[in-house]
């Protein structure tokens, strides 16, 4: 992964904070510290380094050191009509780059664009033994080897410490609005193309249409047509938690949701955002005994993150 | 690994046959010899057997009697990768995943399919446009290569471009471990627990296991599509092209580019209705709604103008359509006319590094003395440069191959990559090094190993200086070059 000489020698220096030896986590704003456990007593707190952001804006990637703000990305990249696609999602206003990465974090335009794990082309990180290691690149396609990148994001910095990142951007479309309905969240999901993100809470119903204005017009003359249609400010307050869920089940949610307190879910997608979170289903012993190996080969001594798992991240409902 | 005897195939064969049954079972050396390549120039050894199961257990069955009698195994699906990483080596068991052909299941509610590895990517394609649905993914083998395979190589295709590589096509694979236990990776959901799994094994090529079964998505048809090729009298003019509609914010569902030369050989060939006296084409899709299409048409139509498009002609209808990308995927196959053989490469670079690369990679051929065309992925940047040659020609492989490599060195040293959709197999382990330093590819050696310490499965592909496990196999992976390429009577009228 070929990164300018800003970019190196950030992370060279994230490196070297590192070291090779004690237990060691990284940390962005602090919000999602709690996900896969608390941290053993005595883990060091590092910061990953932040503000380099190299937007390649004719390739439709930006390497961005993972210590920056999500917000500081996004203004980067809007001021040439361009997006993340991580923002919309945060847990806090000073959430970083790494952090959605490292749990794997996406926006709320999943329905749109896919998982965020379909963004990442590169990662620089630190490993155990506090070295810079590459994965990826910096193209918008790459099967060179094996797919670390994939591997990493989402490892809660259990793996590797994420420093750097080249994310593909996306073209923000000249129509967007947010607007609550009372049609079938399903049906807009499933038949509504300009419809980037559908968030509903049992009743509620909210819709992000993202479009040429000739394709949301049409899309709400539609939408006016069958149901109530009311363009609003923005999304709803959003719990901080999440699960997954498969999005084909969701629609069994309709008559009772298995949790017990407030949540949204995004149609289409399976993601529930929600503060009640379920303890998550066991994995099947041979996943477990895979997480463990690779855990171990990456981090023998286990100075990464001690006392986090992955397997105990979040709830998901199977 | 020492050689192996003929008598100790022998037992190994018997409990091969006991699992699968002897119609599953290849040993005969004119059934075996196919087998020891896939579509690149690099050739392995004939394997001493073949197995084709029909089951998930019956995978898992081959590869522990494999375990049982210290042999790798080799997946395998039709044998269309393009970088060598289905040939055999170390006398391994060659386990066919051809005869799970089957589709599962197919939602079209949910748009998504269940597939035995063995399904043909085309079939399960046309199967979901019964539905008004497709899978993305189209290589330019997607006649003959299998959902396995696609798995194997996270393989791509024009339409990858806006709808992603088969990776983001892929929620849940079954899977077979190298030890012969079955597990899933990942599930139908958007946040899996624990690590992407899923994510890691695809793109494996076929080092972490075999898959048995996938969960796949499948794409809505878009409302309108528009097909568009513009016609350049100048590459670079063509390049600039490519660059200037991704710069301006369109992402076409496809954007391909043909040389001149090729682009006529190839309307000889098929009459696409491509011009025979251009410098470049380029074939650009555009999918979606109907303003949404129709701004990417006036978008790309005023880029190919101010870069002095020749023509820019808009299909009319489907048939025209089909006319256009006839020519497209027929490329490969009309090079035949103007050349016995030819060297398919694959590396990306960034798309601002097109034209210098597209430079670089004329004057590597002409001082090989070797004629070179091109037809790639222009929107990813892509690059699919053809080396032509005759191989009976005394010493040209050797030239094919120093180009070759001079081509991966150029694209590396724009910023770009090895590969974009062919993989490294055994064809650019080599040039690993020159991509990775020593500490990420020991990161790459952790997943392997992980997943596989006795390096069993496919050894020597993929990393180079083989897994590095501690294993058995794949210790000192033998080097193959395309100089090995030369075709044996044996190898009969495979194709």
């Amino acid at each position: 992964m070929g990164v300018s000489a800003a970019v190196a020698e950030a992370v060279g220096e994230f490196a070297a904070e590192v070291g090779s030896e004690g237990p060691v986590a990284a940390v962005g704003s602090g919000s999602r510290q709690m996900l896969g456990g608390p941290l053993e007593p005595g883990t060091r707190r590092v910061a990953a380094p932040a503000g380099i952001i190299e937007h390649h804006r004719s390739e439709l990637t930006v390497t961005v050191t993972a210590g920056t703000e999500l917000k500081d990305l996004e203004a980067v990249l809007a001021e040439v009509g361009q997006t993340s696609g991580l923002i919309g999602n945060a847990a806090s206003a000073r959430t970083t780059v790494g952090s959605a990465v490292a749990t794997g974090t996406g926006g709320l335009h999943t329905l749109a664009n896919g998982p965020m794990r379909d963004f990442v082309l590169g990662i620089r990180a630190v490993d155990a033994a506090g070295r810079a290691v590459a994965a990826g690149g910096a193209t918008v396609k790459n099967v060179s080897g094996y797919d670390l990148c994939r591997l990493w994001t989402g490892s809660l910095g259990t793996l590797v410490l994420i420093a750097a990142v080249t994310l593909r951007t996306r073209p923000l479309r000249p129509v967007r609005q947010w607007i609550e309905t009372s049609a079938d969240p399903f049906r807009i999901a499933a038949e509504v193309a300009v419809a980037s993100s559908v968030l509903w809470d049992g009743s509620r119903v909210w819709v992000h249409l993202a479009g040429e204005a000739g394709d949301v017009e049409a899309a709400r003359t539609e939408l006016e047509a069958r149901s109530s249609c009311e363009e609003v400010a923005g999304p709803p307050r959003l719990p901080a938690g999440r699960l997954g869920i498969d999005p084909a089940r969701l629609v069994d949610w309709r008559h009772a949701a298995p949790l017990d307190g407030p949540w949204v879910a995004e149609v289409g997608v399976g993601l529930v955002h929600t503060d009640s979170l379920l303890p998550p289903t066991p994995a099947p012993p041979r996943v477990v005994d895979l997480h463990n190996r690779i855990k171990e080969r990456f981090d023998p001594h286990c100075r990464l993150a001690p006392g986090r798992s992955v397997l105990a991240a979040s709830g998901a409902v199977r | 690994m020492a050689a192996v005897r003929p008598e100790a195939n022998k037992a190994l064969i018997a409990d091969l046959v006991t699992a699968v049954g002897d119609t599953a079972v290849l040993t005969d050396r004119s059934a075996l010899a196919p087998y020891r390549h896939d579509a690149s120039l690099v050739h392995g050894d004939v394997p001493p057997v073949v197995c084709l199961p029909s089951s998930t257990s019956e995978v898992a069955d081959c590869v522990r009697i494999a375990e049982r009698y210290d042999r790798a195994f080799v997946a395998r699906g039709a044998g269309t990768g393009l970088a060598g990483g289905a040939v055999p080596l170390e006398a391994p068991v060659v386990i066919s995943t051809m005869r799970m052909n089957r589709i599962l299941a197919l939602d079209p509610g949910e748009r998504r399919a269940t597939v035995q590895p063995g399904v043909l990517n085309l079939d399960l394609d046309r199967r979901a446009r019964g539905h008004g649905l497709r899978f993305a993914p189209d290589p330019s083998s997607q006649q003959a290569c299998t959902i396995g395979g696609n798995v194997a190589n996270n393989s791509g295709g024009p339409h990858c471009l806006a709808l992603g590589v088969t990776s983001a096509h892929v929620l849940e694979l079954e899977v077979v471990l190298p030890d012969g236990e079955v597990v899933v990776l990942g599930d139908a959901g958007p946040a899996p627990v624990g690590y992407d799994l899923r994510g890691a094994f695809i793109g494996s090529e076929g080092t972490l296991g075999i898959t048995t079964s996938a969960l796949v998505r499948l794409m809505p048809l878009p409302t309108e599509v528009a097909t568009l090729l513009c016609t350049f009298d100048d590459l670079d003019e063509a390049a600039g092209c490519v660059s200037d509609v991704i710069a301006g914010g369109l992402v076409p569902a496809a954007l391909e580019m043909m040389d001149g030369p090729l682009a006529a050989v190839v309307e000889d060939f098929c009459g696409a209705g491509y011009p025979r006296d251009a410098a470049a084409v380029l074939l650009v899709e555009i999918e979606g709604e109907r303003a949404e299409v129709a701004a990417g048409r006036e978008a790309v139509a005023a880029s190919a103008a101010a870069h002095g498009a020749r023509s820019v002609r808009v299909a009319a209808d489907d048939s025209e359509r089909d006319a256009l990308w006839r020519g497209r995927r027929n490329a490969f196959g009309a090079v035949a006319r103007i050349a016995p053989d030819y060297y398919l490469h694959d590396t990306v670079v960034p798309r601002n590094q097109l034209v210098a690369v597209l430079r670089e990679v004329r004057r590597i051929a002409r001082e090989a003395e070797l004629t070179v065309v091109n037809v790639f992925h222009a929107g990813d940047g892509n690059l699919h440069p053809l080396l032509l040659f005759d191989a009976t020609e005394p010493g040209v492989l050797e030239r094919v191959q120093a180009a070759g490599d001079r081509i991966v060195a150029a694209s590396l040293a724009a910023g770009g990559v090895l590969s974009g959709e062919h993989g490294i197999g055994l064809e650019k382990r080599a040039h690993m090094s020159a991509m990775f330093s020593e500490d990420d590819l020991e990161a790459q050696r952790h997943l392997r190993c992980a997943f596989d310490p006795d390096g069993r499965s496919n050894p020597s592909k993929v990393l180079p200086g083989g897994s590095g496990c501690g294993d058995s196999f794949g210790g000192v992976p033998p080097e193959r070059s395309i100089g090995s390429a030369a075709r044996s009577a044996e190898d009969g009228l495979w194709v």
